[in-house]
């Protein structure tokens, strides 16, 4: 799927010459974010899916990103997506993340096949979409997932009862993915291979809030330069509850998590909470995420995962289509991990086009 | 610097006029009674029926006109950032696709009066005797 060499302005004289009444459409994203570690020697892992990592140099590309969406309506229901993904963590390389077809079956039944964005977490499939949240990323904890697509099918089922919507996912697939967190931990590339997926996620919202819940199961290989290490096929569950709200002036959204595999991660408890007053076209905001993880020694992770990062976040809407961000984040390792304690600051704009 | 004021004043005045009512119309035959709910569950895309059952295709104006600001505001309580924050996160998570954008009124009435599917918003002093008004705010 992956498409080297082809640069994202391969792609302009195709949105230049789509006439307007076309049935092709094009949507995109896109963020320029500048940032650096506060401390010298320390690093700051930004970008999950890209292992895009802050250190004490200045730098725009660990969280830079540049994505263009075609998606083209085949008439009665029928529709084709695909999403090409330029990150700076990995040189602004496009690369085709998403590619599937959709066709809504009835009024409330909507079927997808492909290669789709996963859904374990409630910002997950579409984390990268800056603009669409005030945090300056998605939470590291619990968004360590290093996958942004699996290869599968899914089902959405939704439906408006009274002032209540609520719709209800179901999918099946695989995904396989470098993990950018235990490849800076280890030094040496660390895959999670993720097989025979299912899940259900159900969502419910009226006016001003939202509530997700969702259950994910699956098989989980750990690889280590591409050779099995650990857990060997494991059996994991995931059970993930959220909400997201936006009264008055207040916004914000929490999220809980707990994950267990009887593989090498027993136990992990992940949560965070963002929290902003808007104040015209200004939301100051504040994160918190934290991660507590049991796992059971093992000669390639070792010991747990345990930190939590604090963010202080301004967001400033200075026009209709683009988001200007600044951020403070610390970062506080709870072990003696070679990640060691961080901060950085981060000052960028998150545009929607 | 007085007569000025007066003037911008006036001028503000007249530019809130213009778009004193939002009219919600839709074909002459709909005979569906419409809330500002309903409205507004057509618009995120929620729903793809009028509440008598029959399919609706909710059809909008360009996104930075006061007019489409005005609508998100008083029609559906948003504000035209958390509109566009609600679509950017439905697009690129592949949900759904805003409504599509007529370019002015007088389109939205034109395309109104030719599909009984079609609902849209125009300012309300531009309403002629082809759509039928089912809202005014």
């Amino acid at each position: 799927m992956k498409i080297k060499h082809l640069k994202l302005w391969t792609f302009l004289p195709l949105v230049i010459s789509i006439p307007a009444y076309s049935d092709v459409n094009f949507n995109g994203y896109a963020s320029v974010v500048a940032g650096q570690a506060l401390d010298d020697d320390a690093i700051f892992l930004a970008d999950v899916i890209g292992g895009g990592i802050y250190d004490s140099s200045l730098s725009f590309k660990p969280e830079s990103l540049f994505a263009l969406q075609a998606s083209s309506d085949l008439m009665d229901g029928l529709s084709v997506t695909a999403q090409v993904v330029a990150r700076g963590s990995n040189d602004f390389d496009p690369t085709f993340e998403w590619a599937y077809i959709s066709y809504q079956l009835t009024d409330n039944w909507l079927l997808q096949a492909g290669r789709k964005g996963d859904v374990f977490y409630m910002y997950s499939d579409f984390r990268d979409v800056g603009y669409a949240y005030n945090f300056p990323r998605a939470p590291r904890a619990p968004y360590i997932v290093p996958f942004n697509s699996y290869d599968g099918v899914n089902a959405i089922y939704s439906d408006v009862v009274g002032s209540y919507d609520f719709s209800i996912n179901t999918y099946y697939g695989d995904a396989r993915a470098e993990s950018p967190y235990d490849t800076a931990i280890v030094g040496i590339p660390i895959e999670i291979e993720t097989t025979n997926m299912y899940g259900m996620v159900g969502e419910v919202r009226k006016d001003w809030w939202g509530l997700r819940a969702g259950v994910h199961l699956g098989k989980t290989n750990l690889l280590a330069d591409g050779n099995g290490i650990a857990n060997d096929f494991a059996s994991y569950l995931y059970v993930v509850g959220g909400a997201t709200f936006d009264y008055q002036n207040i916004v914000g959204s929490i999220e809980l998590s707990h994950y267990e595999d009887d593989g090498v991660f027993n136990d992990t408890f992940i949560y965070f909470i963002n929290l902003g007053y808007r104040i015209g076209n200004w939301i100051p905001n504040i994160t918190y995420s934290e991660s507590d993880e049991d796992a059971t020694n093992n000669d390639i992770i070792e010991g747990e995962s345990e930190y939590s990062i604090l963010s202080y976040t301004l967001r400033y809407d200075f026009h209709p289509s683009a988001a200007f961000k600044m951020d403070y984040s610390k970062y506080n390792d709870r072990t003696d991990s070679s990640l060691g304690d961080s901060s950085i600051f981060t000052v960028g704009v998150d545009l929607v086009f | 610097m007085k007569s000025k004021k007066i003037l911008t004043l006036f001028l503000l005045m007249v530019s809130f006029s213009s778009f004193a009512e939002i009219a919600i119309v839709v074909h002459p035959s709909n005979n569906a009674s419409i809330s500002a709910e309903d409205v507004t569950q057509l618009f995120l895309g929620k729903t793809r029926n009028f509440p008598d059952g029959s399919s609706a295709v909710p059809i909008g104006q360009e996104e930075n006109t006061e007019i489409t600001h005005m609508f998100y505001e008083r029609v559906m309580g948003r504000s035209s950032q958390q509109i566009k924050a609600y679509w950017s996160k439905q697009i690129f998570s592949g949900k759904g696709t805003p409504p599509k954008a007529a370019s002015n009124n007088d389109e939205v009435l034109k395309l109104v009066a030719s599909n009984p599917n079609l609902i849209g918003y125009v300012d309300s002093s531009k309403v002629n005797s082809d759509v039928k008004v089912v809202l005014t705010m």
